[in-house]
Order: C-alpha cells, then sequence, then structure tokens
C-alpha cells in the first residue's frame, strides 16, 4: 500500500518527536550522572586550593599601570579633546550666534600651553616618579600661597614645608616659605631659606631681596648690603632693591661714624660711646638742672660739685647724648630700689654722661682728665650711678670698701650689661663687691654670662685684685642654683677656673684641702 | 519540520523569587549557580542554587545593603571561584561563597551604578593579570586588578566637556598573550569603543545607532575573532574582528531579531560560533555564524578588509512575557544554562543536539 506524502510526513515527524524524547532522556540522565561527577571533582578542587593558593598568586604578572596609570589618564583625556573642536557648519547660524571667539581663542592659547608641559613621555619608572612629586610640590606650592594671601601663616608654611619635601630642588618654594616667615618675623629662619632657595637657583632675585630684608632685621647690615647689589646687578631697574639698598648705606654710614668715636674712646679706655648726631637732629630743648636725691645709701650726699661744675660744659655738648642717653635712661628706669623718680635719673645720667663725653671730647680742655684711675673712677660712678661718690672714695683709697656696689641683684644684672664689655672696669666694679654678699646679691641670678665673665676678668686681673681670691671664688659657690650654673660651663670656660685655682695653688695662705673643696664645687 | 533536526531548548526546571533578578552565573566548575539581585526594599540578594535530580534547590540565601546589579567569576582562580559583583551605589566587591560575612575586596568604582562587568584572567581563561572591568552609568569604564585596592589600573573616560554616555555593557576581548588585552564597551547612544590595554589608547570606534545592550567577543581568550553586539529596536550585530580596514574598521552583519530589544547575547563556551540571543519579549533565539570562504578581501585602495559571514537562527523559544535579564551557559557541561527574566523568575534551560552542530 502506498503511503500518501501526508501520512509520510507523520512518519518522520512521529520519528523525530521520538528521537527528540530520547535525546532529551539520555541528556537528563548525562546531567545526572555529570552532577554526581562535578561535586566530586568540585570538592578535589576545594581540598586542592587550600594548598596551591599561595603559588598561584606568586606567579600572576604584575598590576597594570601600577607606574603608568596618571600617564594614561592623561592619554585618555588628551583624546577626547582632540576631537572636541568640530568645526561649525557654514549654514549653521545658530552655533554660530552662540559662539564665542574670544572663548576660542583663550582656549587655543590654553591648549598649546597644555601640550608643552605634557608632551612629555617618561622612559623610566624614575623619571615617571620624579614627574609626580614635581606635580605634588606644584600642588602644596599654589596652596601654600593661596594661604599667604590669605594670611594664614601657619599653614601655609606647612604647606610649603610639604612642597620642600616632594621637591626639594624648587628653589621657589623655600624662597616663599621665607616670605611666610618674614611676616611672621622669623628673620634668622627667613634668611637660611633664602640661602637654601638661592643655593638652587642662584639668580633669583626674590630670595635675595627677601634675605636681604631679613638680614637687614637682625642687623646684618653688611651682609644685606650685598644682597641687595646683587639684585640690582640682576635687574638694574628693582625699584625695592634701589631704595633700601639707600636707606642702608645711609645707615651704615652712620654706624661708621659711630664706631670711628667710640674707637677713639676706647683707645682711652673710656666706657661711653658718644652718639654722632648732625646738628638738624639734635635735641632743641634747653637742659635742666634737676636736684639729685641719693636714697638707697646713707653715706650718699648729694653729688652736686661734680655734676653742677661740668653741667656748663654739657650745655654746649648737648648734642652728644643720643642713644647712650636713651641707654642709661632704660637702665635707670629698671633699678626701682634706687630711683625714687626716673626723672632724677635721667638727670644723674645725663650730666654723668655730658661730663665723661666731655673728657672725650675735648681733650686739650682744662678739664682734661689725666689720670687713668680718674677716668676708670668717672665711669664706675656713671655706672654705679648712685655709688659714685663710694667709688670715688674707693679708688682714692686704693682699696675695695665694703660700702659701696650695688645691693641687690636687680642692680647688679643692669650694671653688668652695661660692663661687661669692659673687662677692667668691671673688674673695680666687681672688687667693690664683698664677697659675702654674693650670694645675696646674685640671688638667683648667677647664669653662666656672668660667672665666666666675672671668673674671666678674675683671671685677667687677679694680680691686681684686693680681695682674697680664695673667698672670691669659694663665696661664688655659695651662690643659689651655682651648682646647676656650673655644670653646664664648657671646657673652655673650665679652663679658666683651672687657671684660677692653678693661681691659688701658689699661695701659701690656701691649703690643699681647701682647693681640693673648690674643684670639687666648680665641678672640675 | 527541519526544525526537528535541530537543537532544543527544553526548559528543565523553574524557580520563583521574590527578589528582581539582575544577573545569574554558573559557579565555575560546580553544579551551582549565583542568582544576584535587589529586592523591592533596595537591598541586595545573593543566592547560590545548586541542580540535582531535575530539581533547583537553594543553597545560600545572603541579603546586603545595596542591590546587585552584576557578577562575575572571570577574574577569579578556579580554586577560590571569588565573586565580583557591581551594585547600584557604584561599588566593586569581591566575595569568597564560602563566608559572604564580608567582601574580600570592596571599592567604590563608579559615582553611580554599575551596569556591567567582565572579567579576565581567572579560570585558565585568558592570559595575563587577573582583571576586572566595570562600566556605569557615569560614563566611565575603568579596569581593576583585586592586587590594587581602591584606584583602577586604568580608567576610559569621556574627555572634559562631553556628555557622559551611560556605559551600558563592557567585554574583555582579546587576552592571548600576558601583553594583549582589549576592553570593548558599548553606550546608550550606540556608540561601541574598543581600548586597546596594551597600548593603552582607543584602537577602534562606531556608532551602530542604537544603545548597545549587550556586547561579547565569542572568546576572550583568543585573538580578537568575532564580536557580538545587541542593540535596542530588535537588532544585533556581528563584527568580524580579524581584519581592520583603516578607515572602514571591521566589518559586520545586522540580523533582526526577538521584535524587542535584543538584551543579551551568549556564546556558547564549547563552540564560538554558536550564541544565544535574548529578547525583551522573554524570547531566546539560538544562532550559528557561519564563515564566509574568504575572512577578507582587498579593496580597491589594495587595503585588506574583512568579509562578514552569516547567522542562521537554529531555534527560538519564549518561556516568558517579561524581558530575560541574564543567561549564562554553564562552563562545565555543554547544554545546560540558566536564566533570569524580570517576571523574578530563575530557569534552568537545555539545549540538545549542540554537539552534533
Amino acid at each position: 500500500m502506498p503511503i500518501s506524502e501526508h501520512e509520510e510526513k507523520m512518519i518522520n515527524l512521529r520519528t523525530q518527536v521520538q528521537q527528540n524524547q530520547l535525546e532529551l532522556h539520555d541528556y537528563l540522565s548525562d546531567l545526572k550522572s555529570w552532577e554526581k561527577d562535578i561535586k566530586k571533582k568540585e570538592n578535589v578542587l576545594k581540598s586542592e586550593g587550600k594548598n596551591t593558593h599561595e603559588t598561584v598568586q606568586s606567579e600572576l604578572p604584575p598590576v597594570r599601570n601600577t607606574i603608568h596609570k596618571k600617564k594614561l589618564k592623561r592619554i585618555k583625556k588628551e583624546k577626547p579633546a582632540d576631537q572636541k573642536p568640530k568645526k561649525i557648519s557654514g549654514f549653521d547660524f545658530r552655533a554660530w550666534d552662540k559662539f564665542d571667539a574670544e572663548k576660542a581663542l583663550e582656549e587655543i592659547d590654553k591648549n598649546d600651553g597644555q601640550k608643552d608641559t605634557s608632551s612629555s613621555e617618561y622612559e623610566t619608572d624614575e623619571e615617571w616618579e620624579m614627574e609626580r612629586k614635581n606635580y605634588l610640590a606644584g600642588v602644596e606650592k599654589d596652596k601654600g600661597n593661596d594661604l599667604l594671601k590669605q594670611g594664614e601663616l601657619e599653614k601655609a608654611i606647612e604647606a610649603y614645608t610639604k612642597g620642600m619635601q616632594y621637591d626639594p630642588t624648587n628653589a621657589i618654594i623655600p624662597a616663599n616659605r621665607a616670605m611666610a616667615l618674614l611676616k611672621q618675623q622669623k628673620f634668622a629662619a627667613a634668611e637660611s631659606d633664602c640661602t637654601l632657595s638661592l643655593t638652587l637657583d642662584p639668580l633669583y632675585v626674590k630670595a635675595y631681596l627677601r634675605r636681604a630684608t631679613s638680614r637687614s632685621s637682625i642687623g646684618k647690615l653688611t651682609e644685606a648690603i650685598e644682597d641687595f647689589k646683587r639684585v640690582l646687578d640682576l635687574e638694574p631697574n628693582n625699584k625695592q632693591a634701589k631704595t633700601e639698598l639707600e636707606h642702608l648705606l645711609k645707615e651704615v654710614d652712620r654706624e661708621k661714624k659711630e664706631t670711628a668715636l667710640s674707637s677713639l674712646t676706647e683707645g682711652k679706655k673710656e666706657l661711653v660711646k658718644p652718639i654722632y648726631k648732625p646738628p638738624e637732629e639734635r635735641s632743641k630743648l634747653p637742659l635742666r638742672t634737676v636736684p639729685i636725691n641719693e636714697i638707697s645709701l646713707k653715706q650718699n650726699k648729694p653729688l652736686e660739685s661734680p655734676s653742677q661744675s661740668q653741667s656748663e660744659m654739657a650745655k654746649s655738648l648737648t648734642a652728644k647724648e643720643g642713644k647712650k642717653f636713651d641707654k642709661f635712661v632704660n637702665a635707670a628706669s629698671i633699678k626701682p630700689m634706687t630711683a625714687k623718680s626716673t626723672k632724677e635719673q635721667e638727670d644723674i645720667s645725663r650730666t654723668q654722661v655730658s661730663s665723661t663725653t666731655d673728657t672725650h671730647m675735648e681733650e686739650e680742655s682744662p678739664f682734661k682728665v689725666s689720670s687713668v684711675a680718674e677716668c676708670h673712677q668717672l665711669s664706675t660712678k656713671i655706672v654705679t650711678q648712685n655709688d659714685n661718690k663710694i667709688s670715688k672714695s674707693k679708688v682714692e683709697l686704693g682699696c675695695g670698701d665694703s660700702l659701696t656696689v650695688s645691693t641687690t641683684s636687680f642692680q647688679f644684672q643692669s650694671d653688668f650689661k652695661l660692663l661687661k664689655n669692659k673687662p677692667e672696669s668691671f673688674f673695680q666694679y666687681f672688687q667693690a663687691i664683698p664677697p659675702a654678699k654674693y650670694s645675696q646679691l646674685f640671688g638667683l641670678c648667677l647664669d653662666a654670662d656672668i660667672l665666666t665673665t666675672i671668673l674671666s676678668t678674675l683671671k685677667v686681673y687677679h694680680k691686681s685684685l684686693t680681695l682674697n681670691l680664695y673667698d672670691v671664688m669659694l663665696n661664688l659657690t655659695l651662690v643659689k642654683r651655682f651648682s646647676m650654673t656650673a655644670m653646664f660651663l664648657s671646657q673652655k670656660e673650665k679652663q679658666v677656673i683651672l687657671d684660677l685655682i692653678q693661681f691659688l695653688e701658689e699661695e701659701p695662705s690656701v691649703s690643699p684641702d681647701q682647693l681640693k673643696t673648690l674643684r670639687k664645687k666648680y665641678e672640675l | 519540520m527541519l526544525n526537528m533536526d535541530k537543537p532544543q531548548i527544553i526548559l528543565h526546571a523553574q524557580k520563583s523569587v521574590n527578589y528582581t533578578l539582575y544577573d545569574t552565573k554558573w559557579i565555575p566548575c560546580s553544579a551551582k549557580f549565583v542568582a544576584l539581585g535587589n529586592y523591592s526594599r533596595g537591598t541586595g540578594a545573593i543566592q547560590i542554587y545548586e541542580i540535582s535530580q531535575g530539581d533547583v534547590q537553594i543553597v545560600r540565601d545572603v541579603e546586603k545593603s545595596k542591590a546587585f546589579k552584576c557578577g562575575t567569576f572571570g577574574a577569579s582562580s578556579l580554586q577560590n571561584r571569588y565573586l565580583a559583583t557591581g551594585d547600584f551605589s557604584g561599588k566593586l566587591q569581591i566575595w569568597d561563597l564560602e563566608t559572604l560575612d564580608l567582601p574580600l575586596y570592596s571599592a567604590q568604582a563608579h559615582k553611580e551604578i554599575i551596569n556591567c562587568i567582565d572579567g579576565v584572567g581567572g579560570l585558565g581563561v585568558g592570559e595575563g593579570a587577573p582583571e576586572l572591568v566595570t562600566g556605569s552609568r557615569d560614563g566611565t569604564v575603568k579596569v581593576w586588578d583585586a592586587r590594587q585596592k581602591n584606584e583602577p589600573v586604568a580608567t576610559m573616560e569621556p574627555g572634559e566637556g562631553e556628555t557622559h554616555r551611560d556605559c551600558w555593557t563592557v567585554a574583555f576581548g582579546d587576552s592571548y598573550n600576558t601583553q594583549e588585552r582589549c576592553v570593548a564597551a558599548g553606550y546608550d547612544n550606540g556608540d561601541i569603543k574598543l581600548f586597546d590595554l596594551r597600548n593603552m589608547s582607543l584602537k577602534w570606534e562606531t556608532n551602530v545607532k542604537n544603545g548597545v545592550c549587550c556586547l561579547e567577543f565569542d572568546r576572550k581568550d583568543i585573538a580578537m575573532n568575532k564580536l557580538v553586539a545587541t542593540t535596542l529596536e530588535s537588532k544585533f550585530h556581528v563584527f568580524d574582528m580579524r581584519t581592520q580596514h583603516p578607515s572602514k574598521g571591521f566589518t559586520s552583519l545586522t540580523e533582526k531579531a526577538h521584535k524587542s530589544t535584543v538584551w543579551l547575547a551568549r556564546h556558547l563556551p564549547q563552540n564560538r560560533d554558536v550564541f544565544m540571543t535574548l529578547g525583551g519579549n522573554g524570547s531566546l533565539h539560538l544562532w550559528k555564524y557561519s564563515y564566509p570562504s574568504s575572512r577578507s578581501r582587498k579593496d580597491t585602495d589594495g587595503q585588506e578588509i574583512g568579509v562578514a559571514g552569516t547567522v542562521d537562527l537554529l531555534q527560538n523559544v519564549t518561556l516568558s512575557t517579561q524581558p530575560i535579564s541574564s543567561y549564562d551557559w554553564s562552563p562545565d557541561k555543554m547544554g545546560l544554562s540558566v536564566c533570569t527574566a524580570f517576571d523574578q523568575t530563575i530557569r534552568v534551560i537545555i539545549c540538545t543536539k549542540l554537539n552534533t552542530l
């Protein structure tokens, strides 16, 4: 029986469906066995994984772009930027309306600038790292500049410091930090920052200017002048440098004259340096005579005769007062014990100063002081002020009269300030103090400076010392906190003490035991 | 009638869940798969299922604070099988499925939702370092290495002033040795960009007019061979990636399918010329690509230009009324696959006769 076409199709279909079902059945049974297999495999993998984990990690290639990350970002940004400037069609009038020609020009300028800076490609890790640090340094610098503008000096300095760490070769950052330091009036630090900046870039004008400013502020005038001159070499039209330099030169000139005068006086072993003032700067006020009241010491009598006798001279020499006068005023004003009114003190000093200057200036005058001793006496008088009469008598008597001298540590301190650079007068002054009074006089103030000055003075003048050297040295050790001061003496200073003790050794009156205790006290 | 000789697509098992499913992946070397999604309260779901005896059983169920959008095992070793996920808040995380309490790695990868993720270098697939690539709504594509914290190893972003297009899909390819590697990225405006990770440059770009929903190379670990791009408006394109013409780029063929958005294309791991496309209408189409007799020819200027092949529809089936959100072939068992759809159902699918193609 022939099978019709339709029937044939039906049969085919049925067999295919049967086949499909068979196949699906096969697949599903296969799937079941696979499920079992894969579970076993997974378990093996898990147990394996615990052991092999470490080794697999170490075999991995390095992390991509760990070094070139930044570079990549830049490239990616540049790419779209290149595509960006699309031409505006000539018929697209709306777009042309929006087109801002100036902005476009600006952008072109900006792009040119950017290309110049970012076009470099880095071959090695080091170069890349350098570039990164330079960039960070720049960021910190800008941050610092902003903070400086806002007046936040501390933070600005911090930012600059960071920047310097990132890029120690950048000359601008230390110079900027110096600016901030200048504003904080930390001149020495500013100076060293400028010096650093200049070692990095010896042609950086701003650093010279700032260093000059800081130097002139801490009194290094000649160096400041050199800096300003250097600036003018580099930038002959720099106004700031010009004006500052002029100003400084004037100041130095004046100072030179001063020192010339003082060197004159120094030669005569005088204490007080007169100040030269051009006539137009001199005080126009008439001098007044103020009665002097001595208060602290019984023996003091109004010192009328000398001051009166010399005030005539003083009148003609008012101009010689100047700075020293102010200094005396200041010195006098910090002696509350001796002065009832500062005015009186002022006057004392004024007359005395004029008297001394008098002696220097008018060497040929009938009032010329002929003996050096008298000069000392005068100077001592000036310094100790209300003790002048006693000092006088002391010098006249030729022995260390214990009546005189300052009685308070305040007074001693201010006297010391004036005398410490004039060893001989200081020696005279010190000799007048009875050793037993040391502990009272110095109180808590025996600092290393005073001690070393005393000791070195003693060393120089020990031969003319009227006191017992041993007494002096022993009594010094009795001052409160002496041991503390002694502990911090330098080798050089200790050598001075050793020398002194050597002198003592030669003295028969001092026993070895005494020397031993002395050595111990001076921590030798 | 011929259909009967062709592979059959059969629904093997299905499971309803109470959250929106976005992605599913087979756990390599197992009969288990992981499903990722979004609970209606905004939290994220990670669930692990296992197929056994024709059924789907839940193994683990974890809820996390942020909804998950995508995941991959591509950058993990076969031993660890760590899952990398991208979530709605832009976080890239890597999870050890054994201990899901805390992620092994976490980075705020993007400012907005991570739409797509792909991995390479793990599972013995592809040479070179294990890397992840993420694409986000913020318009950037970032390449990650789990050994580097917080920072991507490469970033592809639009230039300043350019509009940020939503990146919908990313795919690794060309990873046939330790240096070479490519990332393809598809955007909502129809742009397809191919980034060369070795040179850190844009290798090629084109526009397919409709938003690109999915890109996939037929293989990640061979020199670029084919790239499938599926788009809105029911079209997909197959690019022949062997021959790049200096001006015309790569040749492609275009095919209509699904009568709706083509959401996904997934190549069969065991046969790179067979792939499944998934439609917005819940349909699955199985395709086979046939190469032309010669894959390249000389154009009038004497330049090499690629020649496109043809695609044949092997089978199609509609499983759902909602779009298919994800589809994954089992790498271990040919013909076994899992798919998720927006009807909140996970389906395990079997394709037969694939070995006869």
